[in-house]
C-alpha cells in the first residue's frame, strides 16, 4: 500500500520534472530565437541599409566627378575649368572666339547632371567672386573760356573722387585738354586764375593730364578752331588710349566735356545758331563721326557731358585785356549740341549728361562709374531647388578661378 | 522517478547544447556583422586618398590656368621675359631662341602657380586638410617644329606644362597621405607655339625686311611722299604676316596692326640708335633631364636659310628711313584664359630697322 502510494508520488514528480524540463527547454529555445532576431538579424539589416546608402553616396560623388572632369567637346576644356572661367567673367555664357563660339556653362552642366542624376533630382550653385575689371577713363576737355569754372571744379575734385573710387576698385583717368587753353580770370575782380592747362591737375599714379597736341595725336590740330573739337579729340583719345595704354580687359570710358559743337558753335563764321540738322554743320558732323568710329573700334563707351553754357565768363587776353561777356551763343544754340552728344552716346552705349552747375561734374562721373560697372551674376545656378523633407546628399568641390590666387566652391545637391 | 530524473538530465544536456549552439551562432553572426559594420564605414584612408586626388585635380587646373596666363604675357612681351623683345635689331633678325621662350614661359607659369598656392588657404581645400608646397620648376613641352610649321594648325594648338621639383601635396586629416610626383596639364586651345615657330622661321628668312622692300618698290609713284611710301610698305608687311597665318581653307584669324614708335627719313640713325640687343640666356632650363623633357627641336636648319640669303644682315645700298616699330599680331581664332579673362592671344613683335632704299625705275622700262 505504502509502496503504491510512493510509486504514485514518484510518477507524479517525474511528470512534473518532465513538464518543467520541456517548459524550460521551450523557453530557452524561444529566448535564443528572440535574441538572434533582435541582436543579430536586426544588426545585419541595419548594416545592409548602410551599405545601400554608402553605395548611393559613392554614386553621387562619382557622378559629380564625372561631370566636373568631363571635357566639353567644342572648347576642349573640362567643366571645372569652364566653371572657373565663368566665375571670372561673372556670366553663365563665355565667348571663346569664332571657332568655338559661345558656351553656356549652365546649360552644359544641366544636360550632363540630368543624365547622371535625373531631371529635377539635383541642384548646383557656385558663388562667383566679385572680380571687377579696371575702369579706364579718358576725358576730352574743351579749353575755351566758357569752361573755366567747370575745369576749376574738375581740378579741385576729380583727384579725390578717383582716389575714393579706388578704395573699392581700380580706376584710372587721363585728361586730354584740347588745343588752346583760355586764360581764366575771376568775375568782377579780374584776378588772373591762369590758363586751362595740365598744371592744374596734379600728376598721380592714377591721374594724368596731357595736352592734345599734334605730337600726341598726329593729324590733329592742323588748321581750324580746335579748343572745342571734342569729336576729333575723342577719336584721338580712343585711338591713343590713356597714358598707361588700354588694358585688354578694362572698361573703356570716354567723357567729352564741352558746351559747344565739335569744332565750335560759330555757325557760318557768325554769331548765329545753326539749323538743327547735321547738314547745316557738315564739318562738325564729320568730327563727330570720327569720334564715333574710333570709339566703336576701340570699345570706348562715350558719356558726353554738356557744361552749362549760360552765364558770364571772364577771360584775359594778351596785352592785359580783360573781357567779361555773356555766353549767349552757347546758351542759345544748344539743340544741335545736345543732338550730337546724344548721337555719340547712343552709338557707343553711353549716356549724355546735361550739367546744371560745374559741381555736377563729380556726381555725373560717379553715375558713369555706376552705369558701366558690369552686372555680375552673384552665382552660377543650375538644376532644381531641393524640395523640403527629403534626404539630400551634398558634394562640395573647390574650383580654381582663372585669376591667379582666386577660388570659389561648387555645391552640388542630389536627392532621390 | 528514475524516468523523470533521466528526462531532466536530457533537458539539462539539451540546454547546455542550446547554450553552446547559441554562443557559436552568435560568434559566427557577430563576425559577419562586424564585417558589415566595417564595410559600411568609410575608411579614414579612403577619405584622405580621395581628398588627395581632389587636390591633385585642383592643382592641375591651377597649373593649366597659370600656363595659359603666362602664354598671354610672354606673347605680349614678344617671346621672352624682357618687356620688349626685338625680333629685328639693327636689321639683323634676332628672334628669341626656343630655350629663351621655354625659359620665359616656365618662369612666368611658376610665378602664377605660386600665387595660386599662396592663397590656397582661402579655398575649400583648407577645410579638407590639404596643404601644398611650391613647385620649383615648370617644364614646357611644345608640339614641335614639324607640327607647328604646317599650314593646318590643328596639331599645334596646345602645349603641355608640367609642375615638378619640390611640390608636395599633403593631406593631414583624417590620416596623413601625400603626393610628391609631377603634375601635368594640357594647355588647349592656345596657339602660342604655332605663332612662335612660324614667326621664328619667317624672321630668319628676313620676312619683314623683304616685305617692306617689296612695299617700297610697289609704291614707286612720284606722287607718293616718303612717309606715304613707308606707310604703304608697312601695311604690306602686315599683309605678309596675316598671310603667314592663313588657314588651309583661306580663312584668316590673325589680324595685324603696327605702331610706329619712331620714324625718320632724314636722319635714320635717330630711330635706329636703340638698345635692342638681349642679354644672352645663361641659365639652363630646369627640366632638361626631367619628365617633361621631350623638347629637343633643332632650329639650326633655319639659320642656314638665313645665311644663304646673304649673311647675318641684309644691307641695302642706301637708307630710306630708320624705324622702331611694333607689330601687334592678334589671334582671334580662340580666346585664351588669362589674368584678364578670356582674351585674344596677341604677339607683339618689336623691330628696329634701317629700311633700305629701293630704286624706282621709270614705268616704261
Amino acid at each position: 500500500m505504502i509502496d503504491n502510494i510512493n510509486n504514485r508520488r514518484s510518477r507524479k514528480k517525474a511528470v512534473v520534472f518532465e513538464t518543467m524540463s520541456f517548459l524550460i527547454l521551450s523557453i530557452a529555445i524561444i529566448g535564443v530565437i528572440i535574441m538572434l532576431r533582435v541582436y543579430l538579424v536586426g544588426g545585419a539589416g541595419r548594416s545592409f541599409g548602410l551599405v545601400v546608402e554608402r553605395h548611393v553616396e559613392e554614386g553621387v560623388y562619382a557622378g559629380a566627378n564625372s561631370v566636373l572632369y568631363a571635357t566639353e567637346e567644342r572648347s576642349g576644356k573640362t567643366m571645372l575649368e569652364l566653371i572657373g572661367i565663368a566665375a571670372y567673367v561673372g556670366n553663365d555664357t563665355v565667348d571663346f572666339g569664332p571657332v568655338v563660339g559661345k558656351i553656356n556653362v549652365q546649360k552644359e552642366l544641366e544636360w550632363r547632371f540630368d543624365k547622371i542624376y535625373g531631371k529635377g533630382k539635383w541642384y548646383l550653385h557656385v558663388p562667383q567672386p566679385d572680380i571687377q575689371p579696371e575702369i579706364q577713363i579718358v576725358f576730352v576737355v574743351d579749353t575755351s573760356t566758357s569752361l573755366c569754372d567747370d575745369v576749376e571744379e574738375m581740378a579741385k575734385n576729380l583727384p579725390f573722387l578717383i582716389e575714393d573710387l579706388r578704395q573699392t576698385r581700380k580706376v584710372t583717368a587721363t585728361i586730354y585738354l584740347l588745343l588752346g587753353g583760355a586764360n581764366c580770370c575771376k568775375l568782377g575782380t579780374h584776378e588772373d586764375l591762369g590758363p586751362i592747362a595740365c598744371s592744374r591737375f596734379p600728376e598721380k599714379e592714377y591721374l594724368h593730364c596731357v595736352g592734345l597736341t599734334a605730337s600726341v595725336c598726329p593729324g590733329f590740330g592742323s588748321g581750324g578752331q580746335r579748343d572745342e573739337d571734342w569729336g576729333n579729340g575723342i577719336a584721338c583719345a580712343a585711338k591713343g588710349g590713356p597714358k598707361e595704354g588700354w588694358e585688354d580687359f578694362s572698361i573703356k570710358v570716354g567723357i567729352p566735356l564741352s558746351d559747344e559743337l565739335p569744332q565750335g558753335s560759330e555757325c557760318l563764321g557768325g554769331n548765329t545758331c545753326c539749323a538743327d540738322s547735321p547738314s547745316s554743320y557738315a564739318a562738325q558732323h564729320i568730327a563727330l563721326q570720327n569720334g564715333i568710329n574710333a570709339s566703336l573700334k576701340n570699345n570706348l563707351i562715350v558719356f558726353p557731358m554738356r557744361a552749362n553754357p549760360c552765364g558770364t565768363v571772364c577771360s584775359l587776353y594778351a596785352g592785359g585785356q580783360t573781357i567779361e561777356r555773356y555766353t549767349d551763343l552757347q546758351c542759345n544754340c544748344g539743340n544741335l549740341l545736345t543732338q550730337y552728344m546724344n548721337e555719340i552716346a547712343d552709338a557707343t552705349g553711353g549716356k549724355m549728361f546735361n550739367l546744371k552747375n560745374p559741381t555736377d561734374v563729380v556726381n555725373a562721373v560717379k553715375d558713369v562709374i555706376t552705369s558701366v560697372t558690369p552686372k555680375r551674376k552673384p552665382e552660377l545656378v543650375a538644376g532644381t531647388q531641393p524640395p523640403v523633407r527629403v534626404d539630400i546628399r551634398t558634394v562640395t568641390t573647390p574650383v580654381p578661378v582663372s585669376l591667379a590666387g582666386v577660388y570659389t566652391t561648387a555645391y552640388i545637391y542630389q536627392w532621390s | 522517478m528514475k524516468k523523470g530524473v533521466a528526462y531532466s538530465t536530457l533537458v539539462i544536456l539539451a540546454l547546455v547544447g542550446i547554450l553552446l549552439v547559441s554562443v557559436w551562432s552568435y560568434s559566427q553572426l557577430a563576425t559577419g556583422s562586424r564585417f558589415g559594420a566595417t564595410i559600411t564605414q568609410r575608411q579614414k584612408e579612403d577619405i584622405s586618398i580621395s581628398n588627395l586626388e581632389l587636390a591633385k585635380q585642383f592643382m592641375t587646373q591651377n597649373l593649366k590656368f597659370s600656363s595659359s596666363s603666362a602664354s598671354v604675357d610672354i606673347a605680349a612681351n614678344g617671346g621672352t621675359q624682357v618687356p620688349k623683345t626685338y625680333w629685328y635689331c639693327d636689321d639683323a633678325p634676332t628672334p628669341p631662341e626656343l630655350n629663351e621662350v621655354h625659359f620665359a614661359l616656365s618662369n612666368t607659369t611658376r610665378n602664377y602657380l605660386g600665387a595660386y598656392i599662396s592663397t590656397l588657404s582661402e579655398s575649400e581645400l583648407k577645410n579638407l586638410g590639404v596643404s601644398v608646397s611650391p613647385y620649383n620648376c615648370i617644364g614646357i613641352a611644345d608640339p614641335g617644329r614639324d607640327n607647328c610649321l604646317k599650314k593646318d594648325t590643328s596639331n599645334c594648338e596646345s602645349f603641355t606644362s608640367s609642375a615638378m621639383q619640390g611640390g608636395l601635396i599633403e593631406v593631414s586629416t583624417p590620416t596623413y597621405v601625400s603626393y610628391s610626383g609631377d603634375l601635368a596639364a594640357d594647355v588647349a586651345t592656345d596657339r602660342f607655339f604655332n605663332f612662335y615657330y612660324k614667326l621664328y622661321k619667317d624672321t630668319k628668312e628676313s620676312g619683314l625686311t623683304r616685305s617692306i622692300a617689296t612695299g617700297l618698290r610697289d609704291s614707286c609713284d612720284t606722287t607718293n611722299t616718303a612717309a606715304q611710301r613707308l606707310q604703304f610698305a608697312l601695311e604690306k608687311a602686315c599683309d605678309h604676316y596675316e598671310a603667314l597665318f592663313e588657314e588651309p581653307d583661306g580663312k584668316k584669324y590673325v589680324t595685324c596692326e603696327f605702331e610706329i614708335l619712331c620714324t625718320d627719313t632724314v636722319n635714320p640713325t635717330a630711330c635706329t640708335n636703340v638698345d635692342c640687343e638681349r642679354p644672352e640666356l645663361t641659365q639652363a632650363l630646369c627640366w632638361k633631364s626631367s619628365s617633361a623633357a621631350k623638347i629637343n627641336v633643332d632650329l639650326s636648319a633655319l639659320n642656314k636659310v638665313f645665311d644663304s640669303i646673304g649673311g647675318k644682315v641684309v644691307r641695302a645700298q642706301a637708307s630710306f628711313a630708320g624705324i622702331e616699330i611694333i607689330f601687334h599680331l592678334t589671334d582671334t581664332k580662340y580666346k585664351v584664359s588669362s589674368a584678364k579673362g578670356p582674351v585674344d592671344l596677341i604677339w607683339n613683335l618689336y623691330a628696329v630697322i634701317d629700311v633700305a632704299n629701293q630704286e624706282c625705275r621709270p614705268i616704261n622700262s
